[in-house]
């Protein structure tokens, strides 16, 4: 029925007899044009004045909003006149900001044949030439049911030729958000029906004037109106006309909010019959708005999270109340909301677990969001019928094939949130959906995003889509917003700033980001009043103040102690004594306790690393988390976020000394929430080797708490050190413990452990050896040496258990030396640096080499004295590579023979050790009897061979040797794995002149 | 009464207990013993001189200060013909007895030390030599050299001087034995038995006679053929680190004529 409608004027025309479009026309010297076009709005007629006053009021409601366009005429032959062309299709663009309200009046249905004066929003003329005759058409201009995807229809009740539609829509021009009428079709007329032989007749002028409000009195006399006259008859004969209207009077028409300076105008397209799509175009300034000091703005603000317990992953609602002034005595309506910059309350910030499967909405292609920007490709204001980005021409089978705004083809997965829009200018809220935009930083080609960017709004963005989706057109209102997130790069705090909203009367705009374990934010850690503050600018600024209103909410559930309860999970995961065997580490937080800010991991004594077998990696690079592979030690796995946390996997490499410490580790994370590339995150750490049991103690510097703005709430850290050959387990079967101090930020340290176990140990064989001597030549004054080698079979590693203690018997011959006792360095100063202690304490050097360190370790032995309660005892100070080993001896006294004992050696591979106790002034020992007389007389039996008679005999004959001087020392070696080796180790005296 | 100027310092090395901190100041107890050998008046005699030190209640002893050891008058100490040659403390340190002059020993003996170590008496035994010291213009020195082997190799060397005492006492040997401590922040030696000999017993000097060098043994000290009433008086006057001090005595019958 209703493409009968539109239709009508041709069928009228054929009914008419009039002649075909493009044929009526025998002379055709000038081109088709528009004389004149012009738009004012203007209030009612005082008394006794003819000329309407304009109306300057922005925001205000006119009287009457008309539009007169006169078509170019000529004079055919002296008093004949005729159009140069019969419009067609006439597209009107309304200036932005004039905004009508189809909700003011009811609509007309399409179905009737005669529409109801209450659904009237306006009259119209027509004027019609041809020859000497002219047409003079008057009529209503009907508020009309719709199609779907358009938001208003007009029809004008053209009498005799029928109903004239003229379709509202909602158009993107470069100024903003518009309105446009289009009206296709327009009709030719004769008069064949009024005399005969009447000559062909040409629209020649069109005015529409659009009444502020329909329902107010003022229009009552054109209210259900219809006049038609003719030249020859030289009057109107009218009909209708005085109905008061039976409707509250609700504003139809408001007029722009900006003020002086801001002239809008409006614009006219038209083609003609004979040039379909040849448009001629003209526009009209429309008179600057004013008194925009009188509008009032007063937005209210509710920002509330759908839960309000601390540190949760959260949905939360924005609103934007803009309250309408309403109803026939309110001379003006509220100024349009321009900008909002709406600030969160601190601690409300962007949650990494919305980077688990989120996407980003592209600004256009594909799956681009399609702003509208009102341009052609050549970057002009779009013409008539030209479809610009974010339009389309929809099937026509759905209505007018109007090039209109449609909706973006964002990825379903780029949806964060739904936006709804409470406006009169359609019949229920517009909803849409907001989406995470892709970064205008970063990318793969670009320049990793900085603080900068995240300050400025160019990583963190939104859209704003409101209207139809996936092929749903609504009441063909579609609205696309950015929004900007500006983010403290401190403290990330966010601060919403949406502009450049349309200038549509919107009463209440939503925003309500979604909640769950992946949400886009989460709240702030702590409980107290969050508070939102906002400035919300009107389209009236600075004419009209910002308004400025703030939202409150209380964060509740926080526990009573603000204490940090991580669970440790750490071990190896091939728990094989003495095998290689990666070695996981993971730290885990709950939600709502302090967040992780630093690690310190020991490990179980024994555990080790093969560090020598690694090339570590510079400091500069270590620095830039640019390490090369071969320095890679094992992966990191760093979960950040409230809700279900983000996963970023991240690796960890060996560099060398940091901090102080002999090696370092650079952990580095790349930090990619989604689409939101956060950069790499590189994390330094000490690697220390516990001095006395050579365990390795990871001490992490403070972890980032905050990276581009997006406060990481780290829950879960797991290190996975799993390089080849790389961790070693203890050949010491015995629990033992993983320990980490986790801290927290603001809140007291954690101290956690993990039981840890090997089995296996017994299939660990031991056999070293050890072997010792002495100088024969000793003296009061020089007192004797000692040297001890021991010796470990070579293998693979994991065949051997590690040695464990070291117990020596030292002969009575060999005594300690009180003078030397006495120079003993004292344990405090030893502890504090053994490079303090006396010169005198000095009593040896030493070596060891492990196949753990690349480098050999040498030191001194000190005589350290740890008070009245033991006997002095020699500690073995070993150091390379920045690694320093101490093995504590002790001093025990028995039945007047000293006995010497490394208890606690580390749990670490020896390929040797040597121990010196030197000869000399400070020399530990001095023998108590002359060595080299030790020497021994046996009788051995050996074979010799004899040459007797030519042949060759042998004999075994007895023979007394003099055996090179020893002393016993009896000495046991215990492995790690308990095993113990009891052997007579003999003290060989050296320098007796003895082979 | 003339009072030792210094206490002699025998007591030194050898010995010496630790000495708890904060106990209680009553003074350690001394049993002194002497005899002579052999016990005839008139006769050329070794005197044995012996001392056993005992803490309060069974404890260790503190650390001996000063040892004052006080003879019977005209037992010609410090005339005696014992230390033919003299001997310097440098040698001893170096060499051991070896350093000095077997003409310069006058006597011998041993002493226990104890070192408290945690909650074990570590005991020390030493032996000592008594030697003639450096000569000094108008007193006779005398050293005593303690060398202790195992478990600790300890030498020590106390000199000690002899003076006019008072009666009923006609000389002493005093020493003055400072603080032997073993390990900084460790226990200090405590003496706790003093065996000793002044005389010719064991002794045994060379002598050029032409080109050849004859042993012999020396005549040592000459017992008095006068004896005081009661016998012998002889006197150990110690004092010890803690600010005590505690005297033994012992008088030794009359020996037959």
């Amino acid at each position: 029925m209703r493409m009968l409608l539109r239709a009508l004027p041709v069928v009228v025309l054929a009914v008419w007899g009039l002649l075909l479009p493009g044929a009526s026309l025998a002379v055709e010297s000038k081109p088709f044009g528009i004389e004149s076009f012009s738009m004012q709005t203007t209030e009612a007629n005082p008394e006794g004045v003819n000329e309407p006053y304009l109306f300057t009021q922005a925001a205000g409601h006119p009287s009457a909003l008309t539009t007169s366009i006169h078509f170019a005429t000529e004079e055919t032959s002296p008093n004949h006149f005729s159009t140069t062309g019969d419009p067609k299709d006439v597209i009107i663009k309304l200036p932005v900001g004039m905004v009508a309200n189809p909700q003011a009046v009811v609509h007309c249905s399409a179905e009737k044949e005669t529409c109801p004066t209450d659904s009237q929003v306006g009259v119209f003329e027509l004027r019609f030439v041809g020859g000497e005759q002219q047409l003079w058409v008057l009529g209503a201009i009907y508020e009309m049911t719709p199609y779907p995807g358009q938001p208003a229809e007009l029809g004008l009740e053209v009498p005799f030729l029928g109903r004239v539609p003229l379709t509202a829509r909602l158009i993107r021009t470069p100024e903003g958000y518009g309105l446009a009428l289009v009206g296709r079709g327009l009709p030719i007329a004769n008069l064949s029906g009024i005399g005969e032989n009447a000559p062909s007749l040409h629209l020649s002028f069109m005015e529409t004037t659009l009444w502020g409000v329909p329902a107010a009195a003022v229009h009552d006399s054109q209210r259900g109106v219809s006049c038609f006259g003719t030249s020859n008859e030289g009057q109107l004969n009218c009909g209708g006309g005085g109905h008061p209207s039976g409707q509250e009077a609700v504003p139809f028409l408001t007029t722009p909010s900006t003020c002086p300076g801001v002239a809008e105008s409006a614009s006219v397209s038209v083609d003609s019959w004979q040039g379909p799509a040849r448009y001629v175009q003209a526009q009209s300034p429309l008179s600057a708005m004013a008194y925009c000091d009188r509008l009032s703005f007063h937005p209210e603000l509710s920002v509330r999270p759908e839960t309000l317990a601390a540190d949760r992953a959260v949905g939360v609602s924005v609103t934007v109340k803009v309250p309408q002034i309403e109803g026939e005595a309110a001379l003006v309506s509220t100024p349009p909301l321009h900008a909002a910059t709406i600030t969160l309350p601190s601690g409300l910030s962007i949650n990494p677990s919305v980077g688990n499967g989120q996407q980003a909405c592209e600004a256009d292609g594909p799956s681009g969001f399609d702003m509208p920007t009102g341009l052609n490709a050549a970057g002009e204001p779009l013409g008539p019928n030209q479809v610009g980005v974010g339009e389309e021409v929809p099937d026509e089978a759905l209505g007018p094939p109007e090039p209109q705004l449609t909706p973006g083809h964002c990825p379903e997965a780029s949806t964060v949130g739904t936006a709804e829009a409470v406006t009169p200018f359609t019949s229920s809220p517009v909803k849409g959906r907001v989406y995470l935009a892709t970064p205008e930083c970063g990318g793969a080609q670009g320049p990793a995003c900085t603080d900068e960017d995240a300050a400025d709004g160019r990583l963190y963005r939104l859209y704003v889509e409101l209207g139809g989706k996936n092929g749903e057109r609504g009441e063909g209102v579609v609205i696309k917003l950015e929004a900007t997130v500006q983010v403290s790069p401190a403290t990330g705090q966010l601060s919403v700033r949406l502009a450049e909203a349309p200038q549509l009367p919107i009463s209440q705009l939503s925003l309500r980001l979604f909640g769950g374990e992946r949400a886009l934010l989460a709240n702030q850690p702590t409980c107290g009043t969050a508070t939102t503050t906002s400035d919300v600018e009107p389209w009236s600024s600075p004419y009209t103040p910002d308004a400025s209103p703030s939202s409150y909410y209380e964060v509740t559930g926080c526990a009573a102690s603000h204490t940090l309860t991580p669970r440790l999970i750490a071990g190896s995961v091939n728990p094989l004594a003495g095998a290689f065997s990666p070695f996981t580490f993971t730290v885990v937080r709950s939600d709502g306790e302090p967040y992780l800010s630093q690690l310190q991991l020991q490990t179980p004594a024994g555990l080790s690393a093969m560090l020598a077998s690694v090339p570590v990696c510079g400091q500069a690079l270590a620095n830039s988390g640019e390490c090369p592979t071969s320095s890679r030690i094992g992966s990191s796995l760093v979960s950040a976020g409230a809700g279900s946390p983000l996963a970023m996997p991240g690796s960890i490499y060996l560099t060398g000394p940091y901090d102080g410490s002999p090696f370092g580790l650079s952990i580095l994370t790349h930090a990619v929430a989604g689409p939101l590339d956060l950069g790499s995150i590189v994390i330094r750490a000490r690697v220390d080797i516990n001095p006395h049991t050579a365990s390795l103690a990871i001490t992490s510097d403070r972890l980032p708490q905050i990276v581009l703005g997006v406060p990481l709430r780290l829950r879960q850290i797991t290190l996975k050190i799993d390089r080849p050959g790389f961790i070693l387990n203890p050949t010491n079967c015995s629990a033992l413990q993983i320990a980490a101090t986790i801290a927290g930020a603001e809140a007291a340290n954690a101290q956690v452990t993990n039981p840890f176990a090997v089995g296996g140990c017994r299939g660990l064989s031991f056999k070293p050896t050890l072997k010792a001597s002495t100088n024969g030549r000793t003296s009061y004054a020089g007192g004797a040496g000692l040297d001890l080698k021991l010796a470990v079979p070579k293998g693979d590693v994991g065949v051997e258990a590690n040695l464990a203690q070291i117990k020596i018997a030292l002969p009575k011959q060999l005594s300690s030396r009180l003078s030397t006792l006495q120079g003993a360095c004292r344990s405090v100063v030893f502890e504090a640096n053994p490079a303090s202690c006396p010169g005198t304490s000095i009593v040896g050097v030493a070596k060891a080499r492990s196949p753990v360190l690349s480098a050999g370790l040498t030191g001194p032995v000190y005589l350290v004295s740890h008070g009245a309660d033991v006997f002095p005892s020699p500690v073995v100070v070993l150091q390379g590579e920045g690694v320093t080993l101490e093995l504590q001896g002790a001093t025990t006294v028995h039945a007047s023979a000293s006995s010497v004992m490394f208890r606690s050696l580390p749990d670490i591979p020896l390929q040797g050790m040597e121990i010196y106790l030197s000869q000399g002034s400070h020399s530990l020992l001095t023998s108590t009897a002359k060595l080299c007389s030790l020497r021994k007389v046996v009788t051995v039996v050996r074979t010799v061979s004899r040459r007797v008679s030519g042949r060759v005999v042998r004999s075994r004959v007895k023979v007394r040797e003099r055996l090179p001087p020893s002393l016993p020392m009896p000495t046991s070696l215990v492995a790690q794995n308990g095993r113990v080796v009891h052997t007579g180790v003999k003290i060989e005296v050296l320098g007796c002149g003895v082979k | 009464m003339r009072l030792p100027a210094r206490l002699l310092a025998l007591a030194l090395a050898t010995s010496a207990c630790v000495y708890p901190p904060g106990a209680a100041l009553a003074a350690p107890s001394v049993k002194l013993r002497v005899s002579f050998d052999p016990a005839v008046a008139g006769a050329r005699t070794t005197i044995k001189l012996g001392l056993r030190i005992s803490g309060q209640g069974g404890s260790p002893p503190p650390p001996v200060s000063a040892l004052a050891l006080r003879f019977p008058p005209n037992m010609g100490i410090a005339t005696t013909t014992l230390g033919q040659a003299n001997c310097e403390p440098a040698q001893l340190f170096s060499r051991g007895l070896t350093g000095c002059s077997a003409n310069a020993r006058i006597g011998g003996g041993t002493a226990t030390a104890i070192v408290p170590v945690g909650g074990q008496l570590v005991r020390e035994r030493a032996s000592l030599s008594v030697l003639m010291g450096p000569s000094l213009e108008d007193q006779l020195e005398v050293l005593f050299y303690v060398e202790a082997l195992s478990p600790v190799f300890a030498q020590l060397v106390f000199p000690s001087v002899v003076e006019e005492d008072a009666p009923p006492y006609g000389e002493q040997l005093d020493t003055t034995v400072p603080l032997v401590q073993t390990w900084p922040d460790g226990p200090d030696l405590a003496l706790e038995t003093f065996a000793s000999t002044i005389g010719p017993q064991g002794l045994t000097y060379h002598r050029k006679v032409g080109a050849t060098t004859v042993a012999y043994r020396p005549r040592g000290i000459r017992l008095p053929i006068v004896c005081p009433a009661g016998g012998f008086l002889f006197g150990a006057l110690l004092s010890f680190q803690d600010g005590t001090h505690t005297t033994g005595t012992y008088r030794v019958p009359c020996p037959s004529r």
